[in-house]
């Protein structure tokens, strides 16, 4: 019985062991890895994008719209990086009348505008990276206008900055989609 | 009689084209030279003068008002096709100067399919851009301008 009890132990173990290496390889997705070191990550070039609808004017959207074009020129008027970057914030900050569809375009070129500030500095670029990435990420759709493809850019030149070529690469492809739909629409 | 006849025949004929055309060629019609005037505006100068100049002058204020008529329905046309070429410029600007940045850092990951598969797209939207920004300039002055 003790013999059994051994081998059963060691049978038990051994699959225990196997099973959890298993299950550990079977984890290791070689794109996991991909996207954790810069170098051999795959660019994500996916793009979708959305027509621009105008929304009926409304008391609520044009007071934002108004808000947002005097955060740019307090922006113009600032000295330095910090004043700027701070009036921009407070224009990011500020709150999105529902149903009004242009709040989308100039989010993105206040989150553009930011990223550009921040970008001279060495710590800035890591926090306009997190900024404008995820309000450009691959899942979202973009409304088909200049200004994603500007804030595409932006992050191309961020990701640049920080050495993440395959960002960069798939940020710059994805503006260069954007920008061939919007010559289409034109030449159509 | 008959010879008479002949001899006068010729002669009356001459007489009829010399009267016609001291008519038509005397010193009111072909021999002055009508000035363009300034205060005028064009189509608007002078009465024709003589039978020859007066269907001349007329066909030709036609013409003009015609190609005036048709140059000013081109106008509106002409200057949206304008704009729509400025941006279409703008846009291949862009579009190149992207693809320029794209491809520098391509050239660092030669060996990379994909890097070097969004270079040869994007090289390949940066010409077909360009392409389309001269078709839209050169379609656009062949409208503007009157043949």
């Amino acid at each position: 019985m003790r013999r059994r009890s051994g081998w059963s132990q060691r049978v038990v173990l051994g699959a225990a062991i196997a099973t959890l290496g298993i299950a550990t390889l079977g984890g290791c997705d070689p794109q996991d890895d991909d996207a954790r070191d810069g170098d051999a990550a795959v660019p994500d070039a996916r793009v979708t994008t959305h027509p621009v609808r105008s929304a009926t004017p409304t008391r609520e959207g044009l007071a934002y719209i108004e808000g947002v074009a005097r955060i740019h020129g307090e922006a113009d008027l600032a000295d330095d990086i910090d004043t700027r970057a701070a009036a921009l914030r407070r224009g990011l900050a500020l709150p999105v009348p529902a149903e009004l569809a242009e709040a989308e375009i100039l989010r993105l070129e206040l989150a553009t505008r930011l990223g550009e500030t921040l970008a001279p500095r060495a710590e800035g670029v890591a926090v306009a990276l997190d900024l404008l990435e995820p309000m450009l990420d691959p899942e979202r759709s973009l409304p088909l206008d200049r200004a994603s493809a500007r804030a595409l850019v932006t992050l191309g030149d961020l990701a640049t900055s920080a050495g993440d070529d395959a960002l960069a690469v798939g940020s710059y492809a994805r503006a260069i989609r954007v920008m061939s739909s919007l010559r289409k629409e034109l030449e159509r | 009689m008959t010879a008479t006849r002949l001899t006068r025949g010729p002669r009356l004929v001459r007489a009829l084209v010399c009267a016609v055309l001291g008519m038509a060629c005397g010193p009111q019609a072909g021999s002055g030279t009508v000035s363009p005037t300034t205060g005028d505006p064009v189509g608007a100068g002078p009465d024709p003068q003589g039978a020859t100049e007066g269907e001349g002058m007329a066909e030709l204020s036609g013409r003009l008002d015609a190609l005036v008529g048709r140059e000013r329905n081109l106008r509106p046309a002409a200057a949206a096709d304008a704009g729509k070429c400025e941006e279409l410029c703008e846009l291949a600007t862009s579009i190149c100067s992207v693809q320029e940045k794209l491809c520098d850092l391509a050239d660092d990951h030669p060996d990379d399919g994909a890097y070097q598969g969004l270079c040869r797209e994007a090289r390949n939207e940066c010409r077909e851009a360009q392409e389309g920004c001269v078709h839209c300039v050169e379609a656009n002055s062949n409208q503007t301008l009157p043949r």
